[in-house]
């Protein structure tokens, strides 16, 4: 963990790269609502906030917002990497690539091609062929991860940081803050879609057969969603024990879960619940917000690398980002919207 | 003895420990207050497959066997090269 020297006001840059600028609104959010870090901070890097244009050459603490998805972005996060001393990864898109890295799954010829009718604009940033996190790129000394990232994590580490102590965290789930209660399966099958009316609000997801990713998602948000009748879909990112181990996976750890709860044995009856989720799923649904992760790529299974390469080879998509790439040309007239669900 | 212990704030009672447990006996089983106990911890032969299957991350073993691979240190090392 990187030491500032004790000082009375440090410097705070952010960086966004490509993303929606929501961390950027939480981060401002957070400043706003924290006065002591106001004094603690000066921005001197922000384009939502200061004017200044370019980057300082030395920084305490920088934050990155975004992932890295044109060769602008790549050159911004090196830069900032070399001038930071502590560097911290703000949200799901730098932290694991988020919903901008299901950008994925489309071939990025292609989609320029359906949306410009051209592969390659002559003043325009260079795409890169995939879409990366920013913690894939370069050493990242901290995450803060969710989407949004609450206002009280940013200002728990800022304030940390400017004490110099270590920022506390904890090792659970999100089912551990979810009201809902866990019931044994006593049928393994499993609905598609979302839970509808008819579904009990009082009982866990799980039990009741929906998809829910609450029980592999790192801790911190509370569980507003499951608390509103919507299962989790994993916007904190896999649990740390997850992401570290190379023999677990988001599907794999879940369906150990399901497993159990069904009374089966969560090892010999792995690979059949397993089976059973992709067959109701797409691969793609269990990787939402870590669609780009080069950490949950490289696992042994490679269920992250096979979603990529089936969403890839999806002949609807296809079908669709060529009639939208007809249409971009002026040769069609305008795919029907909602048509062709994948 | 390893120690195990069950945070009951994050506790979901789905008693997935219990189900699971692959000791002989078993040893978790389901408290008077719906929670899990520990009956008999003498049991466990730390196969972890319950923090595996645990929703909620709420079983803490302590003080488990730790396996130490002792290494020599260079200096200790360079005693060894003259032997030869």
């Amino acid at each position: 963990m990187p030491r500032l020297e004790p000082k009375d006001r440090y410097t705070l840059a952010l960086v966004p790269l490509s993303g929606c600028g929501g961390c950027e609104v939480q981060a401002l959010r957070a400043l706003a609502l924290a006065p002591d870090l106001q004094k603690r901070y000066e921005v001197v890097y922000w384009p939502l906030v200061v004017e200044e244009t370019r980057l300082p050459d030395e920084v305490d603490v920088a934050l990155v917002e975004g992932l890295v998805r044109t060769r602008e972005n790549l050159e911004a996060l090196r830069e900032i990497r070399r001038r930071a001393r502590v560097l911290i990864a703000l949200g799901s898109c730098a932290a694991w690539g988020g919903i901008g890295g299901n950008a994925d799954s489309f071939n990025h010829r292609l989609s320029m091609r359906a949306i410009y009718g051209v592969e390659r604009i002559e003043e325009s940033a260079e795409i890169l062929p995939r879409t990366f996190a920013v913690t894939d790129l370069v050493p990242v000394d901290y995450v803060i991860s969710r989407c949004p990232p609450p206002v009280e994590h940013i200002m728990l580490t800022l304030r940390a940081i400017a004490e110099g102590k270590p920022v506390k965290t904890a090792d659970s789930t999100v089912c551990s803050q979810c009201p809902r209660k866990m019931k044994p399966i006593e049928k393994l099958e499993f609905k598609p879609g979302l839970p509808g009316p008819d579904a009990d609000p009082e009982t866990c997801f799980l039990s009741q057969g929906y998809l829910c990713l609450g029980s592999v998602t790192t801790m911190g948000c509370g569980a507003p969603c499951t608390r509103h009748g919507i299962p989790c879909f994993g916007c904190g990112g896999p649990h740390h024990e997850i992401a570290e181990r190379r023999d677990m996976d988001i599907i794999t750890a879940l369906a150990r879960k399901i497993a159990t709860l069904a009374g089966l044995d969560p090892v010999k009856d792995l690979d059949r619940v397993v089976k059973k989720l992709l067959e109701v799923y797409n691969p793609r649904r269990f990787y939402v917000f870590t669609f780009a992760s080069q950490v949950l790529r490289g696992k042994p299974h490679g269920f992250a690398v096979k979603a990529l390469v089936e969403s890839r080879r999806d002949p609807v998509l296809r079908k669709r980002l060529e009639e939208r790439a007809r249409f971009a040309r002026g040769e069609a007239p305008p795919p029907s919207p909602g048509g062709g669900e994948a | 003895m390893v120690k195990i212990r069950i945070i009951q704030d994050r506790c979901k009672q789905c008693m997935n420990c219990v189900r699971v447990c692959t000791a002989f006996d078993g040893v978790y089983e389901e408290g008077p207050d719906g929670y899990p106990v520990v009956a008999r911890p003498e049991e466990c032969v730390q196969c972890l497959i319950c923090h595996a299957v645990c929703p909620s991350n709420a079983i803490v073993h302590e003080d488990y066997h730790e396996t130490v691979i002792i290494n020599p240190d260079e200096k200790l090392a360079e005693r060894y090269r003259n032997y030869i």
